[in-house]
């Protein structure tokens, strides 16, 4: 067998081992969120069964979890609406060589998005409970700003780095002032970009948890937090655990499967800045 | 790419104006507060009262700190170096498979898009001693079945595995891409000269990918460091500390304990630290001469 | 009142100065082709009358009013980009409408105005279509009808041809040619191509970088006859015509100077110089049969052979020449012995101290 033959197979070997790695405890955890208490304990592991749903109607009629499910949501879509507003603008400007202080903000945009989250919770926690904004989506879309801001304004800045300058000098010179330009040429060649953003920016705000924990307290809890709770199931009901579990991340799983090639793009700009 | 601007036109100032405000009270504010807590004895409920540096030395001589920051570190560099070798392997063997490219894609990001929490809890019930499926499999196969997540010898393994388990797909897609983005030629005329596949590993891939290494690693090691999904789902810090972390003792002190003070004095610390991380890799960037 | 009138014009980036002392004015109606090897500001003395380049002193100005600092728009110019510059996410219609749409003209207007320059260009059948669906001459005419719409007093042209395919470029010629013969507007055409500059101007300004140790950019300014036969300095006469003049550095020796046996009496105002450059182009250079009294021996070092003439390269004792003669018989053979003779009425003198025209 020649080496490149055998190179490959070796490759396949891998890539399939990581791939069946990768994929068997969630196919594991989505068995046990259908399978009787019995059948999940069942030792020797009982591969063949009869799936039942009650754990997921347990956890769908769980109000809290629902609630959970709904914050999560509007928190996303608020989160990316903020960063839309107010990155898209600052990354058409900073695209541009002569804005004074571009290196300095584009630094502090760096740092915000690499602190720890308790640095932001401890200091908004007493302050949102001053101003009202504890408890409340619209609270933690604001927060979730330290890193969606500067990761859209990263992947927009990108994005809009794609477009020759000669169409904006051309827009120029046709009258058109700058904010027209940045709606009528740039954006609409940059929609790719802006929903490759949105995905990435909602994986995000859906799946996080520090700073939801810290800022809510009941009305405005998100899924994670929501999922946090059956911790206590544990060693009591797996099946409620894993439905809930499951029911977190399976809009996100099918994202994954919709828009992997976004997702994987998105990344890969994002990362190399 | 940055570009040049035309002559006449008015300053784009406005567009950044809002920027610059939300990230300033989401920034400056905080910072300020913190290092101001920081020096407060502060429970929350009570009073603050100015105590200077009491914290800090509360966090010296309290053995809590000293261990979170050690565990935090260890788990950190420990997880980085596995995700960046397996990443690595991945982005290779990847690179060399030409059909079904879409398909191993997806499963490898899979883990990535799941929440931290819900990964704590699916390991949870992977791991369990008794009933777990992966002690079924070691059990089976005539292995031990040690108690991962409850024995302190083991818990910090375990917690490696799993976020290893959960972000090696991060490093697999950018080495992939970085791997991807090279030039053929210079690995055809390897080739011809009859170089073996780790020397042109070793002497062309690895160089040309050290700008998207370094990259990487930085990415993962900041995010290692301020663990906390992982732990607060999986150990809650325990057994006996043995996985405590820096932002889950952050958690405990400040709302567990209402000790804000405390909390902030760890937040000022810590942020302190990621902050010398950021600012040597900015300095390793620009000396490299690398884009802004 | 002109066109477009530079005085004394620099421009530099940062401190790098790219343009200095420029003054030159371009006529109305006049088709000025700015031409010269990369790095002579060409391009960036066109970007600064569409105001995309900014001018560091001296004064420009568009139909008699000082425009060094007035916005794009209203410097009453269209310009054609290299590549076009067309808008991909607009159709044909949408990319000629942009402007009419940005100045708030009603939807009638704009369509009816769009209709009628589509017509102009023969694009009617494509207003629906995207850039990315038309040819390149296609998208040229798309460019030009958009600059068509501005009504511009200057059309300006940043190399469009130079992405183009050889035998493209020539029918895009013609059809700029036609286009300012039909539009009658000033047109300012910028391109490195001296072939182009040749064909389509009816002045030509040769530029130079003033990195090449020029202290201003311009070399000269004329028509393309002026340029050709009357070049005013080394820079032109180098830049100007293919294959190259040849050029000799000979000491000057009684008011004369000889190449080979060849004695060229010398005009009064070269007579006095230490040394005089006689250039003379490879098509007036002539082949004597050898033994003729007058000529330069030499050797012949290269043939090319185009069909309907051939152009020898020949080795001598004062330096390479390049002869260009229309095929008569067999060409002559590689090494062979030649003699070469310079038509004294189409000799070009220079100053080779201050590299000016000398007569």
């Amino acid at each position: 067998m020649t080496r490149a033959r055998r190179e490959t197979i070796l490759s396949y070997a891998i890539l399939i081992l990581a791939g069946l790695l990768s994929l068997f405890p969630i196919l594991w955890i989505i068995g046990i969120s259908l399978k009787t208490q019995a059948d999940a304990f069942a030792m020797p592991p009982r591969l063949i069964f009869e799936p039942i749903w009650d754990h997921y109607a347990k956890v769908w009629s769980d109000s809290t979890f629902i609630e959970g499910f709904l914050n999560s949501l509007f928190a996303a879509i608020l989160g990316n609406l903020l960063a839309f507003a107010i990155g898209i603008p600052a990354a058409f400007a900073l695209n541009q060589r002569r804005v004074p202080g571009r290196a300095a903000i584009l630094a502090w945009l760096l740092l915000s998005y690499m602190l720890p989250e308790f640095l932001f919770i401890i200091p908004m926690y007493g302050l949102f409970q001053a101003t009202g904004l504890y408890d409340t989506v619209f609270g933690l879309a604001l927060v979730y700003q330290t890193f969606t801001l500067p990761f859209t304004i990263w992947m927009m800045r990108a994005f809009f780095a794609d477009v020759p300058f000669a169409l904006y000098e051309a827009a120029r010179l046709e009258g058109a002032q700058s904010w027209q330009i940045l709606f009528r040429v740039y954006l609409p060649m940059a929609l790719a970009g802006i929903a490759a953003t949105a995905i990435l920016n909602t994986i995000r705000i859906w799946n996080e948890l520090a700073i939801a924990l810290g800022l809510t307290f009941d009305r405005a809890q998100t899924v994670t937090v929501a999922v946090a709770a059956y911790r206590g199931y544990a060693s009591i009901d797996w099946g409620a655990l894993s439905a809930a579990a499951i029911t977190s991340i399976l809009p996100m799983l099918i994202f994954a499967v919709l828009a992997q090639r976004q997702i994987v793009g998105g990344l890969s700009l994002g990362a190399v800045k | 790419m940055a570009t040049d601007i035309v002559p006449s036109q008015p300053s784009l100032w406005p567009y950044i104006l809002p920027t610059v405000l939300v990230l300033g009270a989401c920034t400056l504010y905080p910072i300020a507060s913190v290092l101001w807590m920081s020096l407060h004895d502060w429970t929350w409920g009570g009073a603050s009262v100015f105590s200077g540096l009491k914290n800090y030395k509360l966090l010296w001589l309290k053995g809590s700190f000293a261990i979170a920051l050690v565990n935090t570190v260890i788990f950190a560099t420990c997880a980085v170096l596995v995700e960046l070798v397996l990443g690595m392997i991945l982005a290779l063997a990847a690179n060399r498979v030409s059909a079904g490219a879409g398909v191993f894609r997806v499963l490898m990001i899979l883990p990535l898009m799941v929440s931290g929490i819900a990964v704590s809890l699916v390991w949870k019930v992977l791991l369990d001693p008794t009933f777990g499926v992966i002690n079924a499999i070691l059990g089976g196969a005539g292995l031990p079945e040690p108690n991962w997540l409850g024995s302190p010898s083991t818990a910090m393994a375990s917690l490696v595995m799993v976020e290893t388990w959960w972000q090696t797909g991060f490093v697999f897609i950018i080495l992939a891409a970085a791997l991807k983005s090279l030039p053929e030629e210079p690995f055809e005329a390897a080739r011809l000269e009859g170089a073996s596949g780790w020397q042109t590993f070793r002497y062309l891939t690895l160089p040309m990918l050290r700008p998207f290494i370094v990259t990487v690693v930085v990415f993962r090691l900041i995010d290692t460091l301020k663990v906390f999904d992982l732990v607060f789902g999986l150990t809650g810090g325990g057994p006996l500390r043995a996985t405590e972390a820096v932002q889950t003792l952050t958690y405990q002190t400040a709302f567990k304990f209402s000790k804000f003070g405390e909390a902030a004095a760890i937040v000022v610390i810590f942020s302190a630290l990621i902050f010398a991380i950021c600012a040597a890799y900015g300095v390793l960037d620009r000396r490299a001469g690398g884009a802004e | 009142m002109a066109a477009v009138e530079f005085q004394n014009v620099g421009i530099s980036f940062g401190t790098v100065p790219v343009v200095r002392g420029l003054s030159l004015s371009i006529q109305e109606g006049e088709f000025v082709v700015l031409v010269g090897p990369s790095g002579c500001g060409k391009s960036t003395i066109l970007r600064s009358i569409a105001g995309l380049a900014a001018i560091s002193s001296g004064e420009m100005r568009i139909g008699g009013k000082r425009m060094n600092d007035a916005d794009p728009a209203a410097r009453d110019i269209a310009m054609v980009f290299q590549s076009y510059a067309l808008f991909p996410n607009m159709t044909v219609a949408g990319n000629l409408g942009f402007g009419l749409r940005i100045r708030g003209e009603t939807r009638a207007e704009i369509d009816r105005k769009v209709a009628e320059v589509a017509a102009v260009v023969g694009l009617s059948d494509h207003l629906h279509k995207r850039p990315g669906a038309l040819s390149g001459g296609q998208r040229q005419r798309v460019a030009l009808a958009r600059a068509i719409l501005r009504r511009p007093r200057v059309f300006l042209f940043d190399e469009p041809l130079s992405n183009l395919d050889a035998e493209f470029r020539t029918a895009m010629r013609a059809e700029i040619v036609r286009f300012h013969r039909t539009q009658g507007a000033s047109m300012v055409y910028v391109t490195h191509d001296q072939t182009e500059a040749m064909t389509m101007g009816d002045r030509i300004a040769v530029l130079s970088p003033l990195a090449a140790g020029h202290t201003a950019n311009l070399m000269q300014y004329g028509t393309p006859d002026e340029v050709y036969h009357r070049p005013a300095n080394l820079f032109v006469a180098r830049f100007i015509g293919t294959p190259r003049m040849n050029f000799v550095v000979l000491p000057v020796e009684g008011g004369s100077a000889s190449y080979g046996a060849q004695r060229l009496p010398l005009p009064a105002a070269a007579a006095h110089l230490a040394n005089v450059v006689i250039g003379q182009r490879p098509e007036h250079l002539r082949l004597v049969p050898l033994g003729a009294a007058s000529g330069l021996p030499g050797t012949v070092d290269h043939v090319e052979n185009l069909g309907h003439e051939m152009i020898l390269t020949l080795s001598t004792a004062i330096g390479p020449m390049v002869l260009r003669e229309t095929r008569s018989g067999s060409a002559p053979s590689l090494g062979q012995a030649v003699q070469v003779t310079l038509d004294p009425a189409q000799v070009h003198l220079f100053d080779p101290v201050s590299e000016q025209r000398v007569d």
